[in-house]
């Protein structure tokens, strides 16, 4: 036998170093990820410029005399060459300045701001419902593969996959609006003529709820019932089939085989020792869960009159009001980064193999 | 010698590889283990005696069908048994060692979490209480730094000692029978001496009883006293350790005892 | 039964165990037969509808289904059957054009790229990161928000999004293939490279591309529908799916179901196909795996 030569100690770094070493990642990745809320913000603001007609038709009407249509151009700053226009952009979102809509002449900044607690409370629902519905179909259906459960839970999950959004949304309300009257219209966060609670979170139903108002509570669940299935709708689909075939993969596996040796309970071992090691694989779905749920929000805000910023960026959109469009795109852009950083974080968490 | 905990009787099954026709695998194995003896099972890869361990936890794979036989655990029919009756047995009265420790363990819990869930499970302990029993139980199969070592994950274990850990969990509910399948393949020589140094200290410690499945007779000359000899899904003999190692009388043993020998004396 | 044969990479038997076999070709043929279903009423649509479908008044304004108008008719008073058959021209025809544009376009660059590695390859690869980076409906109608509206905008963007994946499939396929035997001995005849890569990687390795092809189809049905829906596709008076639901919108409310119901159970059935199609070329795929 070949004796092994004793490990070389390798000297501990310096506590400066280990300091840089545990601070360099997450600075890099936060500059990395500012870069690329800059680049897409410019991009957006760059291809705007070049593509549009002239937006200041928006303000003074197609009649509008040529000197009416220099002073608005002035007033806008729109006269101004496309760089100067840019560096301007540039400085005012650096203060926080997201410029004014074209529409409404109000501050672009305080209309997002204000209405982020809709499409958040409208988001987070229909993410934890499409979570928890796409989990607990996924792993029945792996669990009970091949059985008839197995074939209804797969057509369920490929007929969710291909019903357009908006069409479920307006389908829920001809069925529980019109014909059942069991549910509200699309009249928004509240009924008409209803007071919405003293914002805490800006959630309706939690502040409701804190306020012990629970009239108020019951009424916004009721509103958020169809539009929360409707935009779940989009994440349930992907998410059941992602866990169903990763569970089918590790309720065949090895460690599977052991916990049921030891006599491990059965729901112990679909939603622990199985589904954990798959649901790995739902977090690398997590990105594009978010994107679709943000891209159905836009569709199902504008279907049940949801004061969100969804609907904010769909008209801003059919009327070219560019100013509205950058802070939604700015909007999404730094959504999309968190969440990425997010998962990342959340991911070595889960998977031990990842952190050494 | 004592009364059998466990009986295999005429125990015949195959694959149904496609539907309504079966592949046989086993045909009529039937052979005891004796209470408090030290059994071992012996055969090349494909023998069925892999297959016949899994069926005797009622794990056999999904495609496996029994056509034939019993198998008796303390005289109540196994094969009989409803999934929630099998599970009360598993792990409780019955525990098995895998090979290949390190992918028999979930890859995404920590050792500890593990065998403390196994501990729980059949012990009805207390969160607490299971994860000091797990320490002990480290301690006891030799696990070194255990208290470190219970919270990392299997990754983190070598071959060696993550067999050791799959030792301890399926030591930490008590079971009657371990049966033990090809515990030492793939470890390194030596490691493979310091398992099986472990196992039948545990066993002399324990008085519990063992059944040892391997391919390999010199492995089964250290640690049992009994022998079956298993060949493409036929027992072909059976008898004391003493004498199927010295007089075999069937002529494949006698070829297997002569291979090891040459091995052996290589 | 025998497998399909598109694009049937030469390497993979066919498998011989068929477990399930049953279910997958009832996927199959129900999708197969559900998209010739669509393509035959967009083909007869073209010659032939029940009522002119961009004529308004040749019913009763939002009438409900009946013989004369099996669909209904909607707020103008058209006929919402030849709408919608009128409709399937537009929408099937969008949805197989952008998915063949971007399955060539995607499989070439991706195969060249693969193929060749080095500065290309790296470019190639940073341009994915970057446009993964983003949701896809959104950017569709971002672009669509500053480019502007009409049909050949809306191709170009839905083809433009899943691009990448295709790019990154066919590149995949490629390099695990390019260092294979049958792809040395092409090269000892003297093939040139061009020839090695065309004649037998690429089609070796359209399985992939393929079934990813016909899940992204059914998507770009949806989103070409969505587009339609919010007023930014298809110019208002053609017909197509999406811009049909969002006119029957506010009459859902007053109970005149049909006239978005109807287009959107086509936009379903169309992209329920594609679905079914991807599941089965998918688990054809498994087997010859498995196998």
């Amino acid at each position: 036998m070949v004796a092994l030569a004793p490990p070389r100690s390798r000297p501990a770094p310096g506590r400066a170093i280990r300091l840089g070493r545990a601070v360099r990642g997450p600075v890099l990745r936060i500059i990395g990820a500012f870069v690329v809320i800059v680049a897409i913000v410019s991009i957006t603001f760059l291809v705007s410029r070049v593509f549009t007609a002239d937006p200041i038709n928006l303000f003074v009407g197609d009649s509008a005399t040529e000197a009416t249509r220099q002073q608005a151009r002035a007033q806008l700053g729109l006269d101004a060459p496309l760089i100067v226009q840019y560096l301007r952009f540039l400085g005012g979102l650096a203060t926080g300045n997201f410029g004014t809509s074209y529409l409404s002449g109000e501050a672009v900044g305080p209309e997002l701001f204000g209405r982020l607690p809709a499409t958040v409370e409208l988001g987070l629902y229909a993410v934890i419902v499409g979570l928890v519905f796409g989990i607990i179909v996924g792993v029945a259906a792996a669990v009970f593969r091949g059985t008839v459960l197995d074939a209804v839970l797969r057509f369920f999950t490929t007929g969710t996959l291909a019903l357009p959004q908006f069409w479920i949304g307006l389908m829920l309300l001809w069925i529980f609006f019109v014909n059942l009257h069991l549910l509200p219209g699309p009249t928004g966060r509240l009924p008409i003529g209803m007071e919405s609670p003293p914002t805490i979170t800006g959630l309706y139903v939690p502040d409701a709820l804190l306020h012990g108002d629970f009239a108020t509570a019951v009424a916004a669940v009721k509103q958020l019932v169809l539009p929360v299935i409707t935009l779940s709708v989009g994440s349930f689909g992907p998410v059941a089939r992602q866990v169903r075939s990763a569970m089918v993969e590790s309720l065949d596996s090895e460690y599977v085989r052991t916990a049921k040796a030891m006599g491990i309970s059965r729901p112990r071992i679909w939603f622990g020792y199985a589904l954990k090691p798959g649901l790995l694989s739902v977090l690398t779905i997590g990105a594009g869960l978010i994107g679709w749920t943000l891209a159905g929000s836009v569709l199902v805000e504008g279907i049940f009159g949801w004061p969100g910023i969804g609907q904010l960026a769909i008209t801003a959109i059919q009327s070219s009001d560019y100013p509205v469009i950058q802070g939604f795109v700015l909007y999404v852009a730094t959504l999309y980064v968190v969440i990425w950083a997010l998962l990342e974080l959340v991911y070595v968490r889960v998977d031990p193999r990842r952190s050494a | 010698m004592s009364a059998a905990l466990l009986e295999v009787d005429g125990f015949t099954g195959g694959f149904e590889n496609q539907p309504g026709r079966i592949d046989p695998v086993l045909h009529g194995v039937s052979f005891s283990v004796p209470a408090g003896s030290s059994t071992a099972i012996v055969g090349e890869s494909g023998s069925g005696k892999s297959i016949t361990a899994l069926s005797i936890m009622g794990l056999a794979p999904g495609r496996f069908r029994r056509t034939a036989g019993s198998i008796r655990y303390a005289g109540q029919d196994l094969t009989a048994m409803t999934e929630p009756e099998l599970r009360s047995i598993r792990g409780r009265e019955i525990s098995i060692v895998f090979q290949d420790a390190r992918s028999s363990l979930n890859p995404v819990f920590t050792v500890g979490t593990q065998i403390a869930d196994v501990c729980r499970t059949n012990r009805g302990v207390t969160r607490r209480e299971a994860r000091k029993l797990t320490l002990e139980m480290l301690d006891l199969v030799r696990v070194p730094e255990s208290r470190r070592r219970m919270d990392q994950y299997p990754h983190e274990f070598s071959g060696g000692m993550a067999q050791r850990a799959m030792l301890a969990m399926a030591l930490i509910s008590q079971p009657k029978l371990l049966i033990l399948d090809e515990p030492t393949t793939g470890l390194d020589v030596t490691i493979q001496a310091d398992v099986l140094d472990l196992i039948v200290d545990i066993k002399a410690e324990t008085g519990m009883t063992t059944c040892l499945i391997t391919h390999d007779l010199g492995v089964v000359a250290e640690t049992c006293d009994r022998v079956v000899v298993m060949r493409g899904g036929e027992v072909k003999e059976i008898g004391s350790c003493e004498q199927i190692i010295n007089a075999p009388t069937d002529p494949y043993t006698q070829q297997l005892v002569a291979d090891s020998r040459m091995v052996e004396n290589r | 039964m025998t497998a399909p044969t598109i694009g049937l990479p030469r390497l993979i038997r066919p498998s011989r165990t068929r477990l399930g076999a049953a279910g997958r070709s009832w996927a199959l043929w129900t999708g197969a037969s559900l998209l010739a279903l669509l393509i035959l009423t967009a083909i007869v649509a073209t010659f032939w509808t029940p009522y002119p479908p961009t004529a308004s008044g040749v019913g009763l304004l939002q009438d409900a289904p009946s013989l004369a108008h099996p669909f209904g008719t909607d707020g103008l008073g058209s006929d919402v059957l030849s709408r919608t058959m009128a409709a399937a021209k537009t929408d099937v025809s969008i949805t197989v054009l952008v998915v063949l544009m971007a399955l060539v376009v995607g499989t070439v660059w991706g195969s060249l790229a693969g193929f060749f590695g080095g500065a290309f390859d790296y470019i190639t690869m940073r341009i994915l990161e970057l446009l993964n980076s983003f949701p896809s409906l959104l950017l569709a109608v971002l672009v669509i928000a500053v480019a502007g509206s009409g049909i050949a905008n809306v191709i170009f963007v839905v083809a433009v999004l899943p691009l990448p994946d295709y790019v990154r499939l066919a590149r995949a396929e490629i390099r695990s293939k390019k260092e294979y035997q049958f792809a040395e001995a092409a090269r000892l005849v003297g093939r040139g490279p061009f020839g090695v890569l065309f004649a037998h990687l690429v089609p070796n390795s359209l399985r992939p591309l393929l079934t990813y092809a016909s899940v992204n189809a059914s998507y770009v049905a949806s989103t070409v529908g969505a587009l339609g829906f919010l007023g930014l596709g298809i110019q208002p008076g053609s017909a197509e799916w999406g811009s049909m639901i969002a006119q029957g919108q506010d009459a859902i409310l007053s109970g005149q179901w049909w006239i978005s119901g109807f287009p959107g159970l086509a936009i379903f059935l169309l992209a329920a196909a594609f679905h079914l199609i991807s599941d089965a070329i998918a688990d054809l795929r498994d087997q010859g795996s498995a196998a």
